[in-house]
């Protein structure tokens, strides 16, 4: 018979919110989002060739899309998909000209075991004689067109004079494409590169440097390419960076109180998830209510409860537990708030809105101290609703 | 929370992934991490600090943020948190006025973190009382054991891998030598 120990460890690891995205899926536990669906796959069916961007704030299942639309694309009978986890072949901070088609090429061979002749000289440009891709930064247009086997010099417009790595993601883009076009698995049909991770680019700047020169070069010759957008962009004014793609989709959190489509998604992801004897379903609504639809704070809420069960001596998590949780988590994230900010979220709170997206703010909502929502007619914003006892008690002091 | 509790906390999660600040009084970074690091290889488990050793080189990796690190490593962390991902047991050592920056300036690292922010004093002596109390009264309820019983089972070695017996006896030495 199961020890209570092991129900509880086995409890726990189906509530592991740092998982792959990949192992979550495989074990059952992805939940399909109420609106979006399928929508963007049956965009890149109609339109392969093109780019496209799932932006979204932090924890909020974007990773997971992106392996799920992936899949939903490999079954179309004639694209294959590949999610490129750009932060684990390229530093972030570094993404220039050339980056993202590089880290493609290195990504696939290391992570997806795909490996030819036109792979490993991809890798020898990436990554040069030092192991590093800023190498490829240093690489002079002769060079990179030797790798290319052709011309492949660019055109960078008369009156521009070209720097030493101009014209890369054009050079490369070929190059890929031959590595990817030799492999079985791909062969004859549309690729299509969803890069995950670039929402966590801090520079805009590097974002927007890729975004108009490899997912263009991609997009050229012949690649569908899906990015995902830097945090730092989803309140600013994105026009420019918009214009550069064919569709811009955002994930916005689902709202738990004012959407009952919401709680049925969230209370879902708990379904797939509890064991009934541990998490009972009593519990899950207020754990659903107190995530504010964060799909990462809702699993952490839920792991947190049923750990402060197991410590607490209980066969099951109950109201206490689930309180404890929620006081937890909210002093986390109440961490290094200082007046302003205090007053900012009681502000919130009031009105629904920001009233000025400046950097104080922005680092409220990077960091989900204030949530966005959306519905029909726009945008509206709350805290977090599990500082939802501490900010009635800064509201009475101030 | 006392260190041998917080050194069970990471050994019970290693196996997946987990995340945890622990923060810690101005100048004991380096001491708790110390710490940590000798409960857990007491405790039968293997961890590595940084800096000093290899990251991710052990199930659980124990790093110091303190000096230049708390404003140089959230930017790195935060954009490296896939490669993270991979090491297992996490926790960040740092002061306790620290700890709000640190995660401001970490979103990505903050949202899996969590809930998981444990305060921690230095010297084990100063853990409060209730705490003791409370978790002993967990463990009683959990095992349906007294103490005595606990200490017999533990010492006739039929609980000796136990972790949570493990700690059990921890708090009886601890509450006995504080008096």
């Amino acid at each position: 018979m199961e020890s209570r120990r092991d129900r509880f460890r086995r409890q726990l690891a189906r509530l592991a919110g740092t998982g792959s995205p990949r192992e979550a899926i495989d074990a059952g536990l992805y939940v399909p989002r109420p609106a979006s669906g399928n929508r963007l796959a049956q965009r890149i069916d109609l339109q392969p060739n093109a780019t496209r961007v799932l932006a979204g704030p932090i924890g909020n299942g974007k990773s997971t899309e992106l392996v799920v639309l992936a899949e939903a694309l490999n079954g179309l009978p004639d694209v294959w998909a590949a999610v490129v986890d750009v932060s684990l072949v390229h530093d972030l901070s570094d993404l220039q000209e050339g980056s993202l088609v590089a880290a493609a090429g290195v990504y696939l061979q290391d992570e997806h075991k795909l490996d030819n002749g036109a792979f490993r000289r991809l890798r020898e440009v990436a990554y040069g004689a030092t192991n590093s891709l800023k190498q490829l930064l240093k690489l002079s247009l002769s060079t990179v067109s030797l790798s290319t086997e052709g011309d492949g010099r660019p055109s960078r417009g008369l009156l521009q004079e070209p720097d030493n790595r101009a014209g890369s993601a054009q050079a490369l883009a070929p190059l890929l494409l031959d590595a990817i076009n030799e492999t079985q698995e791909a062969k004859g049909l549309h690729p299509v590169l969803l890069f995950d991770s670039l929402d966590r680019a801090r520079d805009p700047s590097g974002f927007r440097t890729v975004l108009e020169h490899d997912a263009r070069a991609l997009v050229d010759h012949g690649f569908g390419v899906v990015l995902t957008a830097p945090v730092s962009v989803l309140w600013s004014d994105s026009g420019e960076l918009r214009a550069l793609t064919e569709t811009w989709e955002t994930l916005p959190y689902e709202d738990p109180l004012k959407n009952a489509e919401a709680v049925e998604f969230l209370i879902e992801i708990l379904r797939r998830r509890a064991d009934l004897q541990t998490l009972p379903e009593a519990t899950w609504l207020p754990l659903v209510e107190a995530s504010g639809g964060v799909l990462r704070d809702l699993i952490e809420l839920a792991r947190s409860a049923v750990e402060e069960a197991y410590l607490a001596g209980r066969d099951a998590v109950g109201p206490q537990e689930v309180d404890a949780a929620i006081a937890h988590f909210a002093r986390a994230l109440a961490l290094g708030l200082d007046g302003a900010a205090i007053s900012t979220l009681i502000s919130v709170q009031a009105t629904q809105q920001v009233r000025v997206f400046d950097e104080p703010t922005l680092r409220l909502l990077k960091n989900r101290q204030i949530l966005e929502h959306r519905d029909a007619s726009g945008s509206y914003f709350e805290p977090h609703p599990a500082l939802g006892s501490m900010l009635q008690r800064w509201a009475k002091a101030s | 929370m006392l260190i041998p509790s917080v050194s069970l906390r990471l050994l019970e999660s290693t196996g997946g992934p987990a995340w945890y600040l622990i923060t810690v009084p101005e100048g004991t970074e380096h001491g708790v991490a110390a710490e940590l690091h000798a409960e857990i290889v007491a405790q039968g488990g293997s961890a590595c600090v940084w800096p000093g050793h290899e990251l991710g080189s052990a199930p659980v990796t124990i790093m110091v943020i303190a000096g230049d690190a708390v404003s140089k490593l959230p930017a790195y962390l935060d954009t490296h948190r896939s490669t993270l991902a991979n090491w297992g047991v996490l926790a960040f050592v740092i002061e306790h006025d620290a700890a709000g920056r640190f995660l401001h300036d970490a979103p990505h690292v903050a949202s899996f973190v969590g809930g998981r922010v444990i305060a921690t004093t230095a010297e084990d002596d100063d853990a409060p009382p209730e705490y003791v109390a409370r978790r002993l009264n967990s463990l009683r309820e959990a095992y349906g054991m007294t103490d005595a019983q606990a200490r017999e089972a533990f010492e006739s070695g039929r609980h000796a891998d136990d972790i949570y017996f493990l700690e059990w006896m921890v708090l009886l030495e601890g509450a006995r030598s504080g008096g």
